[in-house]
């Protein structure tokens, strides 16, 4: 499997070189602040939630051989400061991901709004330290993953404006992970050098995540200004452990460029 | 503007979109925090069965004594009572006023230990090596205490203490009273008295919350150190009080050439403990991973020495601790 992966990466790493050098880019960052939970009964059999907050870099390039097919990529971190329901023990959790990968774009699929399809290969690593625990003080995370990634982008014009509305969605469909035994201490693992079913795959079956955002974008002084709302949906069950990490947050965001001609339908 | 209804139906229909792995936690209540507790060992204590506890009797038998209006101090004292039934020193249940312990691994045997007597061997002038006590006694045999393997021991401070002991005619480590720490100490400190790579024993861990989910055994080998390597015959001391990493010390040990186990049993505690937490707050530990010796069987209840010995206590009157002194015969 890893070697599946890699192959992919290579392949997908290969197109995203030779097309930085033709196309043209449209970087938009992101600012998350919400709240999240998260749930690992490795750590505990409890859910912990508390705030959190992300940082988001997405690029798209449309290809100039071909407008209709985007490069794009989503780069992430996520920090979170959680407490279980009695508030007297905390969980910090992070992440950091990149996914990148191709779409074909519709313009004017219907008036005013163009759709993208298309797919992606991503990574990510984490982890949650639980300030309490002894032996099993923290979850470490690591995983790649191919999604379906969609998009809806509508313009509505208001008075002089152009509001863009925008609906992004990824869903992975295939991927690996890494997970501690049910009752494997790290210590076993990584000290012990015992490597007993910890990288798993994961699909929709035993992995279902969904990441989602929704963002009204307002053409501005050669930048589009964004707010809307982003979910990130993760959930596993490897090795009969239980895990999952819903973040939700308001955005606020720009483009770091000039929208592209391409991207206005 | 029908279209963007649409898309807009679309957005708020996924937006509450949620999954299916859930929490499956109990009230906090009474019954609901001792249902936690009791559904934590069921799932992911690892000795049930190897200790032949009947953990649904159990439940019967202490569910009994749950009533809504309970308080906190006698839901305490119905946790702990249960969690006695496990006979683990790794057990625990740790409120902000007590914790519930299981020590009768070492407070139902003779202590075989006396900390007066063991200190008048090092006196006042030993060396220290980290959390390392050694000495030369005046039968040119050096005398080390290791009180636990919490603090952290490095390879430095262990190759420092065995150099500065290479005279000696013999080395004896007491780890009597030694609760245990960190496994990697434990295993750092004993590679220094193997030459080869050895098999120690086996490691498993659970795999699912069935009472006999667990892995194929796994072989734990240990790799001699790559810094000083004691070539002498060794005793190593031991009492009901070794326990945890201690217990796992000695099982290393035992394997070493020219090593021998003198003292009394080990008092066991093969599980590596992981914790977890009750609805109220409370904090569960409990065995988790259990480690073999090399026969595969379970040192849970402790390590059988090479050489039984006893404290006498008419000796320890005299100033002479039995099990120092019958170490120092062997090393002659």
């Amino acid at each position: 499997m890893t070697r599946f992966f890699s192959l992919i990466l290579a392949v997908f790493c290969l197109f995203s070189v030779m097309e930085r050098a033709e196309a043209q880019a449209q970087n938009t960052v992101f600012f998350g602040f919400g709240r999240a939970n998260v749930y690992d009964t490795y750590l505990s059999p409890i859910e912990y939630a508390g705030p959190e907050m992300n940082v988001s870099v997405s690029t798209e390039r449309h290809l100039k051989r071909n407008p209709h097919i985007l490069f794009h990529t989503n780069s992430q971190i996520h920090a979170g400061w959680l407490h279980n329901p009695l508030k007297i023990a905390h969980e910090a959790n992070g992440s950091l991901s990149h996914d990148f990968g191709y779409s074909y774009r519709w313009n004017n699929a219907l008036p005013r709004l163009s759709l993208d399809a298309g797919l992606t290969v991503g990574a990510a690593i984490g982890g949650t330290y639980n300030n309490q625990n002894g032996n099993n003080p923290a979850q470490g995370r690591a995983s790649m993953r191919m999604s379906i990634v969609g998009q809806a982008r509508y313009v509505l014009p208001v008075k002089k404006h152009r509001l863009e509305l925008t609906y992004r969605a990824r869903l992975p469909f295939f991927g690996a992970m890494f997970s501690p035994g049910y009752g494997q201490s790290y210590y076993n693992i990584f000290a012990q050098g015992n490597w007993d079913g910890n990288i798993l795959a994961t699909h929709p079956g035993n992995a279902l995540s969904f990441h989602h955002r929704f963002t009204i974008g307002l053409p501005l002084v050669r930048r589009t200004w964004v707010i809307g709302y982003e979910s990130l949906l993760e959930q596993a069950k490897p090795n009969n452990l239980r895990q999952h990490h819903y973040s939700r947050s308001f955005v606020i965001g720009w483009t770091l460029g000039r929208t592209p001609k391409h991207a206005k339908p | 503007m029908k279209h963007l209804l649409y898309i807009i139906g679309l957005v708020l229909a996924l937006l509450p979109l949620q999954s299916c792995v859930d929490e499956e936690g109990q009230d906090n209540t009474p019954r609901g925090n001792f249902e936690a507790l009791w559904q934590i060992i069921d799932s992911r204590y690892c000795f049930l069965d190897y200790k032949g506890i009947d953990w649904n009797e159990v439940r019967a038998r202490y569910s009994e004594r749950i009533a809504d209006g309970m308080t906190n101090a006698q839901l305490f004292e119905v946790m702990t009572d249960m969690l006695s039934e496990l006979k683990d020193g790794h057990v625990n249940l740790y409120t902000a006023g007590d914790i519930a312990r299981y020590w009768k691994w070492y407070e139902d045997y003779d202590k075989n230990l006396d900390i007066e007597l063991r200190d008048s061997y090092l006196g006042h002038d030993y060396s220290l090596a980290s959390s390392l006590k050694y000495r030369i006694l005046d039968d040119n045999i050096g005398y080390v205490v290791v009180e636990s393997f919490n603090t952290g021991m490095g390879e430095g401070n262990i190759a420092q203490m065995l150099f500065n002991l290479r005279s000696c005619n013999g080395l004896i480590i007491d780890v009597r009273g030694n609760g245990g720490g960190r496994m990697d100490n434990a295993r750092r400190l004993a590679s220094h008295f193997t030459n080869e790579r050895l098999l120690v024993g086996y490691t498993i861990h659970k795999t699912g919350p069935g009472h006999n989910d667990f892995s194929e055994p796994w072989a734990d080998y240990m790799s001699p150190s790559e810094s000083v390597r004691w070539q002498k015959p060794v005793v190593v001391l031991t009492n009901r009080e070794c326990y945890s990493a201690t217990n796992t010390f000695v099982r290393d040990m035992k394997r070493c050439p020219k090593v021998t186990i003198l003292g009394d049993k080990t008092g066991g505690g093969s599980g590596m403990p992981f914790s977890a937490e009750l609805p109220n707050g409370w904090q569960v530990r409990y065995s988790a991973e259990p480690c073999l010796d090399v026969n595969m069987q379970h040192i849970e209840f402790g390590i059988e020495p090479d050489t039984p010995c006893s404290l006498d206590s008419l000796q320890a009157l005299q100033g002479h601790d039995t099990l120092i002194e019958e170490a120092r015969k062997l090393l002659q």
